[in-house]
């Protein structure tokens, strides 16, 4: 997933830890194996290679994650969309400043020229490409937390590269875990109480900037446009996936249209910070 | 450069006596007083290539007086002569310099062949020591010198100057520390892309002056060069290895040595660890290096370089542990878009000493043995780190030669 999992198991011992971080460990490796676009090998990566050319059965989990998909592709109004990546890698080998996207990769990108039927998935249009960055965190994520919970652990923090962070229960010393995200102009940064519940933030920074140059990596599926300039949003939500779909769609989307959708749906707190 | 020199004696002193090094590197403490500079009266033995060199770093050390030298070897005598300048006797044969010479010590830097008998007869004369590496050319003078030091009661220093370069001694501390876990294996090479000779201005002098290229004389690769690695290995270790295997041959240099231009050796010690070492002269693109290596990292020590196997912590969450340590519930900054950790395959390493440190400790070598002489302090831990290097680099050599495996010889005095 290109991060790291930073855990903080407050008062628990050594070998216990270790066996749970292990445990952890495997999950990962699985779900990565699974979902990454980053292994040619990975379950996902299969789908990429094979889903234009025909229908490609699912298995149960996968079905699971492609039925989310679309129900998270209605409820953001589209601003969530797994199928970006052509349009990402155009403007990564480009630049922010290239020219029009050519059409035939305008035309492949948007979740409406995938069809799920049942447990079976295909691609409509030749070159569609799935990534599920801004989905797949959320679910190890998730992942995690049955493992935790099933092993009866009631307060950790964990953390995937900060970009993701759950608060199970509570700091040994307070009464949930207190979590700040830096922006600029702003000591204080924006603060969030966590109890069993995800933050996740989405943006450009510096830090990824080494990464992804200057054109930054997440797709408005509106515009086809990547979103320059610095600027985050960050969503809490009981769920991951839903924290990391949500902060992920309302960046892409803008401060307009970002501030639109986050009032359908008032379970959600959002802090944001646009430039 | 004299007085940069000195100036970094100096701060090197103020690091050590400031416990920048680790408080096993006993043998530094010598450094630390400033005591008054009694003139320390020394003797050179050998004043070829390397010996001009000690000449020139002990002319920098305060208090120093070269009252004497020797060396059966025209230019070389000249040189030095021109060098110490006409208040110092020269000679031809060391005997006579030691009982002609009221001195405090000698400084021998002759082929490896003659290093036992030299400083056999020096300690016998009641004189302090300084002999370069490699100790000696087989096990029996090796354990003769280690005898005679210990006989007389006098100081004997191998030259084995990485137990005084800063890079080496931080790179200890770190591996000292835990840093890269438990040292699993040591990785040590010393390439280089030359024939090894040094100009010869008539064909009889040829054995003479490329002594290290015949076996008479010189191991050749692993008496001159792998004696330092494993005088570290041993050192990092704390322990000698219990027996080698190794192979070599001349593939390059067919031009009559007798010497191997290429050494492969895999050294194990009693505690299941291995040192794993090759040397040749027909390569230099991977240079010398010795790489620690442990579960948590490595560190490459020939230039103080670390690198972790894991990533650290994200800020964010040390900051949270630090409260949970000191029982305090505040916000800290976790959050934020992907924070990229550096790739640790990609990991450039990070630089342990805080300024870029040129000496190879040599210097340092030459100021502590001086003051070491002048205050008649004894480290017999040091004079070890050079008998077991020597040894094991006999085993080493001894196991290419037979094409068997060796084992630590029996009845030595260590």
């Amino acid at each position: 997933m290109g991060t790291v999992m930073d855990l903080v198991l407050p008062g628990s011992q050594d070998a216990y830890a270790d066996l749970l971080v292990k445990e952890m460990r495997a999950e990962l490796g699985r779900i990565e194996q699974r979902l990454s676009v980053y292994r040619p090998d990975s379950d996902i990566s299969v789908i990429n290679r094979a889903a234009s050319k025909g229908m490609v059965t699912l298995d149960r989990e996968m079905a699971g994650i492609f039925n989310e998909l679309f129900l998270f592709h209605q409820e953001t109004r589209g601003f969530f969309d797994v199928t970006m990546k052509p349009v990402l890698d155009f403007f990564l080998e480009h630049g922010a400043a290239a020219g029009a996207v050519p059409d035939h990769i305008t035309g492949a990108a948007g979740m409406e020229h995938l069809r799920l039927e049942g447990d079976r998935i295909r691609f409509m249009k030749k070159g569609m490409q799935i990534d599920l960055g801004g989905y797949g965190k959320g679910y190890a994520m998730r992942k995690i937390l049955e493992i935790m919970t099933s092993k009866g652990v009631e307060n950790a923090l964990i953390s995937f590269g900060g970009s993701l962070v759950y608060g199970l229960g509570s700091h040994p010393y307070g009464n949930s875990w207190k979590i700040s995200v830096p922006v600029p102009g702003n000591s204080d940064g924006l603060t969030f109480e966590l109890k069993d519940e995800t933050l996740s933030t989405s943006g450009n920074s510096l830090n990824n900037r080494k990464k992804f140059g200057n054109s930054g990596h997440i797709v408005n599926p509106e515009t086809l446009r990547t979103r320059e300039g610095n600027g985050l949003v960050s969503v809490t939500a009981t769920d991951p996936v839903r924290a990391e779909v949500f902060s992920t769609a309302l960046f892409s989307a803008g401060r307009q249209r970002a501030m639109e959708l986050a009032r359908l749906h008032p379970d959600l707190k959002v802090g944001c910070f646009f430039v | 450069m004299e007085t940069d020199r000195r100036d970094f004696i100096r701060t090197f002193s103020a690091l050590a006596a400031a416990g920048v090094f680790s408080a096993r590197m006993p043998w530094l403490s010598g450094l630390y007083a400033q005591e008054a500079l009694r003139k320390v009266k020394l003797g050179m033995i050998g004043v070829g290539s390397r010996g001009s060199l000690l000449l020139t770093l002990l002319q920098e050390v305060p208090g120093v007086e070269i009252t004497c030298f020797c060396d059966d070897y025209e230019p070389n005598f000249d040189r030095a002569q021109q060098m110490i300048g006409a208040g110092a006797t020269g000679y031809t044969d060391y005997r006579k310099m030691l009982d002609q010479e009221q001195i405090d010590g000698v400084v021998i830097a002759t082929p490896l062949d003659l290093h036992a008998r030299m400083t056999i007869d020096a300690l016998d004369a009641g004189l302090h020591v300084f002999c370069e590496k490699a100790m000696a050319k087989t096990y029996e003078e090796c354990d003769l010198m280690l005898q005679a030091h210990r006989r007389n009661n006098k100081i004997l220093y191998i030259g084995h100057q990485r137990l005084f370069s800063a890079r080496t001694l931080k790179g200890i501390k770190e591996i000292e520390r835990g840093s890269i876990g438990d040292v699993t294996q040591i990785r040590a090479y010393w390439h280089r892309n030359n024939d090894w000779r040094r100009p010869v201005p008539s064909p009889e002098l040829e054995r003479r002056i490329n002594w290290r290229l015949y076996r008479e004389y010189s191991c050749g690769l692993m008496t001159e060069l792998a004696s330092h690695h494993l005088q570290v290995a041993n050192w990092i270790l704390r322990e000698n290895p219990d027996y080698v295997w190794g192979s070599g041959s001349i593939n390059h240099w067919k031009d009559g040595r007798e010497v191997y231009d290429n050494v492969n050796l895999v050294y194990h010690y009693p505690s299941g660890t291995h040192v794993v070492y090759d040397s040749l002269i027909s390569n230099k693109k991977y240079g010398m290096q010795i790489e620690v290596q442990g579960p948590l990292g490595t560190i490459e020590l020939e230039t103080a370089y670390i690198f972790k196997e894991f990533p650290e912590p994200a800020p964010g969450i040390l900051q949270l542990l630090n409260n949970i340590e000191k029982q305090v519930f505040d916000v800290v900054p976790v959050g934020g878009p992907t924070w990229v950790p550096e790739d640790p395959s990609e990991d450039r390493g990070t630089y342990l000493l805080e300024r870029i440190i040129k000496s190879d400790g040599t210097d340092i070598q030459m100021a502590s043995f001086v003051s070491d002489v002048r205050n008649n302090r004894l480290d017999p831990w040091l004079t070890e780190q050079g008998y077991s290097s020597g040894i094991a680099t006999l085993m080493g050599y001894e196991s290419m030669l037979s094409n068997r495996i060796v084992t630590w010889p029996e009845g030595l005095s260590l």
